[in-house]
């Protein structure tokens, strides 16, 4: 019983104390890459401008992003008790804004100057703690030169 | 038409929370919640077990031993004491085990359907218990530190009391239900099932030890009926003492154990006999003079 408590805690001190670190740093560089990308715009609409000709490409960014031991706890506690799961909600929030940052990076080596139609797709992957992957894709519009 | 990506406010997508406090508010809402429905379960199904006829016991360990005679598997119910060989060649400490039986249960007055079945083990292991259809067990590594007879009729009385307060059914129906309502509540998933383990035993320890102490009270009367006294019956839990201060057993190993402390042990003995006018002195009974050569 001691030996089960005790690995318990160490395993939600570790989760929260690498947890917590590794949210910040990737926080510091999501903010870092939207403000150098800020200048390519990724929009949902469907309807691309009609000024001039472009070629368009599929283009995709995905990433996985884990959850550390005490976010899955704490939503696990929610899920007995209901209610909002906001350890999660940071976890997909940089899920989604990782994916459409390497969308991003992926129009701007096309030579894009827009990607449109841009959707997201969520899926849960792995076992014990959760893990989810978030792909976002679009049409990138890259102007022809004619 | 002019396009952009305005970089996002932030603290629109996230919540703006401490985790440790969210960590605090949902661990204690939960453990709450989580004891009251352990403590639940485990009584409904405790009551419920307890409900269940002694034949059914019967019914069930046979039908176990029977399947595992079939498998060709070493079943838990056989091998009793006294059974299985002719009367003359009967091991000494069988013999002498069963006339012990005898008038333990002859003293604690256990009500008809009841029938003890004993059964010794060979092993090196600090244990004795008693589980479905009267089944009890005495384990070498127990039975070779008993001080004297008295100790050791304390000890037979003690789980003969729990088959007896058919405490073995009510336990198991408790975890029957427990596993069940657990498993209907939280599915398989491992962080809730370690968190409710940490909670039912909480919610449950505290049953075990009232069946423990009734136990221990009917055995002590038992004690003071086959000898006119009740000394040396706390010589059992002092051989408990002994041996967890020689293991070391932490604080929370002792909270979480489903056997009273020791020393209240014999603390409510002692009260117990004063109560009810039994002498606690009188002549120690010492076991036979080849009993540990019989257990070796």
């Amino acid at each position: 019983m001691t030996f089960n408590l005790i690995s318990f805690a160490v395993l939600l001190l570790i989760g929260f104390g690498f947890g917590q670190a590794s949210e910040r740093r990737h926080y510091r560089s999501i903010k870092k890459r939207e403000e150098q990308l800020a200048g390519l715009a990724a929009i949902a609409s469907k309807h691309p401008p009609v000024d001039r000709q472009y070629q368009q490409y599929l283009v995709c960014g995905n990433v996985v992003v884990a959850s550390d031991y005490f976010k899955s706890f704490l939503a696990s506690l929610v899920n007995i008790l209901g209610g909002r799961v906001k350890s999660f909600e940071s976890l997909l929030d940089r899920g989604r804004r990782e994916a459409l940052l390497r969308l991003k990076e992926q129009a701007l080596q096309q030579q894009a100057t827009a990607v449109f139609n841009v959707k997201y797709e969520t899926v849960r992957v792995g076992g014990r703690v959760t893990t989810i992957e978030v792909l976002a894709y679009g049409t990138a519009l890259v102007p022809q030169s004619n | 038409m002019h396009y952009e990506n305005r970089n996002p406010p932030e603290g629109i997508n996230t919540s703006d929370h401490s985790p440790v406090r969210e960590f605090l508010r949902l661990s204690l809402s939960a453990l709450v919640v989580l004891i009251a429905v352990g403590i639940f379960l485990n009584f409904s199904g405790s009551l419920l077990g307890g409900l269940l006829p002694f034949k059914a016991e019967l019914w069930i360990t046979e039908r176990v031993d029977r399947i595992m005679q079939q498998a060709e598997q070493e079943s838990p119910f056989a091998d009793p004491v006294g059974q299985g060989s002719d009367s003359a060649s009967v091991d000494p400490l069988e013999q002498y085990l069963q006339s012990m039986t005898d008038k333990v249960v002859a003293a604690l007055e256990l009500p008809e359907p009841i029938v003890i079945t004993l059964h010794y083990r060979d092993d090196d292991v600090f244990n004795a218990y008693a589980t479905l259809g009267g089944h009890v067990y005495l384990f070498k590594g127990l039975l070779k530190h008993l001080p004297n007879e008295n100790a050791l009729a304390m000890l037979m009385a003690h789980e003969y009391s729990h088959v007896g307060q058919r405490h073995p059914a009510s336990s198991i129906g408790g975890g029957i239900t427990m596993a069940a309502g657990s498993s209907l509540l939280l599915g398989a998933a491992a962080f809730e099932n370690r968190f409710f383990s940490i909670a039912s035993a909480l919610a449950s320890t505290r049953f075990s030890r009232s069946m423990e102490t009734d136990a221990d009270e009917a055995a002590l009367a038992a004690v003071n009926s086959i000898y006119g006294h009740v000394n040396g019956a706390d010589d059992l839990f002092e051989l408990f003492t002994g041996i967890r201060d020689d293991n070391q057993l932490d604080f929370l190993d002792s909270f979480f154990s489903t056997h009273p402390l020791d020393d209240n042990r014999i603390q409510r003995i002692e009260e117990q006999a004063a109560a009810n006018g039994w002498l606690a002195t009188g002549a120690i009974t010492p076991l036979p003079a080849q009993f540990l050569q019989w257990l070796n």
